[in-house]
């Protein structure tokens, strides 16, 4: 059973997301520039694959929320299994790029195709790459899915049409809002790191990012399950 | 449900909630200066604002959160308070932030009030520079001023006072000021003297004896974001009060140069029975009354300098040479800090401790190319640079390479911050902490992590630094090369200007592919080729300068043959490659020295002149013992467009043959005065003399100028033999300058002269020599005046003659007392 859904949620999610890991494996193979902590095209891709696994694998529409819930398996281990799908997608992909860095994949491709001269010292250095990834990107799918989980408990919109898009335009402004808050503040450091030349914040920067963000996705993997486990319970008793 | 909902919703916000707190705790703790930014918005000062609405308050709305909001309402909440910053501070500019008793007046300390200045607001002592005090607490303790107070030095041309009048820290006096300044020049003029006496407030600034003169200056600025006002008060030299401190200034300056001299090459110009005494006994007058004399005695010196035979390119007033072979300031610096000859290394470390310590010199930032001291008045500069140009040597570790890159400037000559990175040396910069003690692993994982070092890195030996630099050079942003692409050579540029100053011979060769790859480049536009073409003939020329490429070879001749065969293949202009080719040729006899502090901090303090000049003139004495009957004309057909001499004047193969490089070589010989450039100039002048007299004058500065400034020309007696030989216009023109002249070949000539067949000759010989005669008497006065100084017989204050008291008569300020 457990087979089944995840291969429903990977029939829901992998035409997204796989074409997002490719990027990230073409990223890290063919960048010619040293990979660092501070990699931008890094941390959007695992936002935007920690987002659309969020997305992809908890929006279930109409006809497919009939079907799933219709099945004779519980719901907790439905939504375990679908969370642990992402989870472990996430992880998956974070293991082969740190598979293609360390064992030299990254380094041939390097020094093939590119003559690069960087290799074989940063090695090992550039594994610092993944801290931006799996920061990214484990924030990101556990926060989009928790609204993905609340969205299924607003009521309804009474009236449809213009107050269904006003609905939508508000939640959108509202994230948006949210994302620039968090960003703002959330950079800020970085900004004053890469700008100040003295003390050399660029050797705690790194640290910085996983203290501002480590906690709240350490508080997120124990609280996702949770809330994940109790919406379905209460989506079946309401469905 | 709920309570996991607001945990769940807490944790997705939870980085706004903690990152503005943890940034603002960063910052603070890394920048204490921080905490004592007194600005104030609406009566709260900033950083308390800053850490209210970074820290304390995401931090609510994340405890708001965790009681029941629902989201939307705390994100709205922290919108609607970033909205109405905004529109406060970028829509309301003219909102006034701080409250007016609240402004803080702060004097501050610079090149000109040294710390520990007497600041007197009324005749009420407030403190000593540096001073903060706000406009509330002066008001609680000085009164008001009801009528202009007396003043002991005025100027009400140039609105120069000694107590100053200031108050136009208040917006109503502001506002007055403002009206008078968008006034015409007229008017202001006019009306600034009404506005400076109905003044409430009046600023007396004095250090040690001296009472500093403050001229007002137009510039200020009220503004409403700023916690202090910040006016420009342009202090004059501080001694005006009495205007015979320059005199005395003067008077030892010119004694100096007179006390004995050392290395004359010459020989035939010493002067003297030394009946004036010894340097000691100057260094010990002098420095006893640094306080008053300092600042006055450096400017004398500039001034005088500039008047002497042997001066160099660079107006550098701090090298003057009134002694040859040792600076004017040597040893009062060794006297003033105790140094021994040379300086020990722990003499020196124990100094620069202190001058770091005392946080008398800008940061790093700061050093840009004007070098400047923020904390020092001149005086003290003056003792301090003398000291650490002695102590150069001895501080001779090699630099890191972030220092000799910035030794070198953004620019090409930088030559005034070069002493100051001295300091660094012993300064932990901590950028230094991080690069120590990295093999070149670590260096390589340090740069790709963060471009920190790798000036550092690019000077190793190992030769896995050659594939790396290849990649370094093809690394600038897509963007760049994407121009590129287009003709526009700017990636080019860039990189070419990046690695200018890596002097590594493992590299050598990558840089010069990379430099003639870059110029053979097809796609170049015809416009932007030659502006790729001018940059780098500037680049390989300040590198051949500086030796970089050739420095660290053993077997320099084929290192040079090798350079100039890639010069010769480069896609340059034959006027450009012809330059550099001659400067190669001329750099043959350079003596290239490694790269460490020393030979750095001798080109810094323009030193490396020296050096120059004197191969600039053995070169120049090679090529005319060659060709006996050769003119400077010829010299330069020769060496058409590339003669570069000094950098001043070569850098531009155009300039080679106009007058400056005429000039420039002249210098050269006079000012290497050995036998054999004295044989070249005596050449020079029997086939090309109408070049070398117009010169000579200009050189030797035979002009009025020396003449009114009574400043005595050092002019060795082998000149005159041959201006001895000059005819009639020539003499007309140069006879006034050797009235200044101490030499009694000088009157010998005046008088030879006033035997002329020509009457305009004989009339202008003899005034010339009856001003020449008094000079001498003057001359020996000030000898005299001098040693009564120096033993004592005559005090300082005798020398300050006294002035009159200006006193306010109710319409205007009058002199009373003598003048």
């Amino acid at each position: 059973m457990n087979k089944v859904i995840c291969k429903l949620a990977f029939r829901e999610s992998g035409i997204f997301a796989v074409p997002v890991i490719i990027l990230l494996i073409g990223l890290v193979l063919f960048q010619q520039e040293p990979l660092r902590y501070a990699n931008v095209p890094a941390a959007v891709l695992g936002m935007l694959l920690g987002i659309l696994l969020a997305w992809r694998t908890f929006s279930d529409y109409g006809n497919v929320r009939a079907f799933l819930f219709s099945r004779s398996f519980s719901p907790k281990r439905f939504f375990f299994v679908r969370w642990l799908f992402g989870l472990g997608t996430i992880i998956v992909t974070g293991i082969v790029l740190a598979a293609i860095i360390a064992f030299g994949l990254r380094q041939f491709v390097q020094q093939v195709f590119f003559a690069s001269g960087w290799y074989p010292m940063i090695r090992f250095e550039e594994l610092h790459v993944l801290t931006p990834y799996i920061l990214a990107s484990l924030f990101s799918y556990h926060s989009t899915l928790y609204f993905m989980l609340v969205n299924r408990f607003r009521p309804p919109v009474r009236r449809r049409g213009f107050f269904l898009c006003l609905r939508w335009v508000e939640t959108l402004l509202l994230i948006l809002l949210a994302a620039v808050l968090i960003c703002s503040l959330g950079f800020a450091g970085i900004i004053l790191a890469f700008s100040s030349p003295s003390p050399p914040y660029f050797l705690f920067v790194e640290y910085f990012l996983y203290i501002i963000f480590g906690i709240p996705i350490l508080l997120q993997l124990f609280l996702a399950p949770c809330l994940g486990i109790y919406c379905y319970r209460n989506q079946e008793i309401e469905s | 449900m709920n309570y996991l909902k607001r945990l769940m919703l807490f944790s997705i916000f939870l980085p706004a909630f903690i990152a503005g707190g943890v940034c603002w705790y960063g910052v603070q703790v890394s920048q204490p200066d921080f905490w004592n930014d007194p600005t104030i918005f609406y009566g709260v000062r900033a950083v308390r604002w800053a850490f209210l609405l970074l820290g304390v308050f995401p931090v609510l709305l994340g405890v708001w959160m965790l009681l029941g909001a629902a989201w939307r309402g705390p994100v709205l909440a922290a919108a609607a308070v970033f909205a109405v910053l905004l529109l406060v501070i970028i829509i309301a500019p003219q909102r006034d932030y701080i409250l007016p008793e609240k402004r803080m007046i702060h004097f501050g300390v610079n090149s000109v009030m040294p710390s520990g200045t007497d600041i007197y607001c009324n005749g009420i002592l407030l403190g000593q520079s540096p001073l903060k005090i706000s406009v509330g607490e002066l008001a609680a303790k000085v009164p008001v001023c009801t009528a202009p107070p007396e003043q002991r030095w005025y100027n009400a041309k140039q609105r120069l006072f000694t107590v100053f009048p200031w108050d136009i820290f208040t917006a109503e006096r502001y506002k007055q000021w403002q009206e008078l300044a968008s006034a015409n020049e007229e008017a202001v003029a006019e009306k600034a003297a009404k506005f400076d006496t109905e003044s409430r407030y009046w600023w007396r600034f004095e250090h040690g004896k001296n009472q500093f003169c403050v001229k007002a200056k137009r510039q200020t600025s009220y503004s409403t974001f700023e916690n202090a006002l910040s006016y420009s008060i342009d202090m004059d030299s501080g001694w005006v009060f009495s205007p015979s401190v320059p005199f005395y200034a003067r008077l030892l300056i010119d004694i100096a140069g007179e006390l004995g001299e050392k290395d004359n090459a010459a020989g035939d110009n010493v002067i003297g029975d030394n009946v004036i005494g010894e340097k000691a006994d100057w260094d010990k007058h002098v420095l006893k009354h640094w306080t008053l004399l300092g600042d006055a005695l450096w400017r004398a010196a500039a001034y005088r300098r500039k008047a002497q035979r042997m001066t160099d390119a660079d107006d550098d007033f701090r090298n003057i040479r009134a002694l040859p072979g040792e600076t004017l300031w040597d040893s009062v610096a060794r006297l003033k800090y105790n140094l021994s000859e040379p300086p020990t290394q722990e003499e020196s470390r124990r100094l620069l401790k202190i001058w770091v310590e005392s946080g008398s010199f800008g940061t790093a930032s700061s050093l840009g190319a004007s070098g400047v001291l923020y904390h020092t008045p001149h005086s003290e500069e003056v003792l301090i640079q003398a000291a650490a140009q002695q102590m150069k040597d001895v501080i001779g570790e090699p630099l890191s390479e972030q220092w000799a890159e910035h030794l070198n400037g953004s620019g090409y000559y930088q030559w005034n911050s070069g002493w100051a990175a001295l300091l660094y040396v012993s300064e932990k910069l901590s950028q230094e902490d991080v690069i120590k003690g990295k093999n070149f692993d670590g260096l390589v994982r340090l740069v790709a992590a963060s471009a920190l070092g790798e000036k550092t890195l690019l000077r190793s030996s190992d030769e896995r630094v050659i594939p790396l630099f290849k990649t370094l050079l093809r690394s600038p942003s897509a963007a760049v090369f994407l121009g590129s692409m287009n003709g526009d050579p700017s990636g080019y540029v860039q990189t070419i200007q990046q690695y200018r100053t890596i002097d590594n011979p493992v590299l050598e060769s990558t840089y010069r592919q990379f430099i003639f790859a870059a110029l053979s480049d097809p796609k170049l536009r015809d416009n932007s080729r030659e502006w790729l073409q001018k940059t780098v003939y500037e680049i390989i020329l300040e590198r051949l300068r500086l030796g970089y490429g050739m420095r660290q070879t053993s077997d320099r001749k084929s290192a040079l043959k090798e350079y100039a065969a890639w010069i010769s293949s480069l896609p340059l202009t034959s006027e450009r490659q012809k330059a550099l080719l001659q400067y190669l040729r001329y750099s043959e006899q350079m003596q290239v020295q490694p790269l460490t502090l020393a030979n750095l901090m001798q080109r810094a303090a323009g030193l490396d002149y020296t050096m120059e000049t004197e191969k600039t003139a053995e070169y120049v004495n090679g090529w005319f013992a060659e060709h006996p009957q050769g003119t400077l004309t010829e010299f330069f057909k020769e060496h058409e467009g590339g003669f570069v001499l000094l950098p001043r004047y070569g850098r531009d193969s155009r300039r080679a043959s106009s007058i400056s490089a005429y000039q420039c070589l002249v210098y050269a010989l006079l000012k290497i005065d050995t036998p054999e450039t004295r044989k070249t100039i005596r050449r020079i002048w029997e086939n090309d003399q109408p070049v070398v007299w117009t010169m000579m004058r200009k050189i030797l500065r035979l002009d009025q100028q020396n003449v009114v400034e009574e400043i005595t020309v050092e002019i060795p007696d082998f000149y005159f033999d041959l201006f001895s030989t000059m005819d009639t216009e020539g003499c007309l023109h140069l006879m006034y300058g050797f009235t200044m002249s101490a030499s009694p070949k000088a009157g010998e000539l005046l008088k030879k002269w006033t035997q002329s067949e020509s009457q305009k000759v004989r009339e202008s010989a003899s005034d010339c020599l009856e001003q020449w005669q008094t000079a001498q008497q003057v001359r020996e006065k000030k000898k005299e005046l001098y040693h009564d100084i120096v033993t004592e017989k005559i005090g300082s204050d005798d020398m300050l003659l006294p002035q009159p008291v200006w006193r306010w008569n109710g319409k205007e300020y009058e002199a009373s007392g003598a003048l």
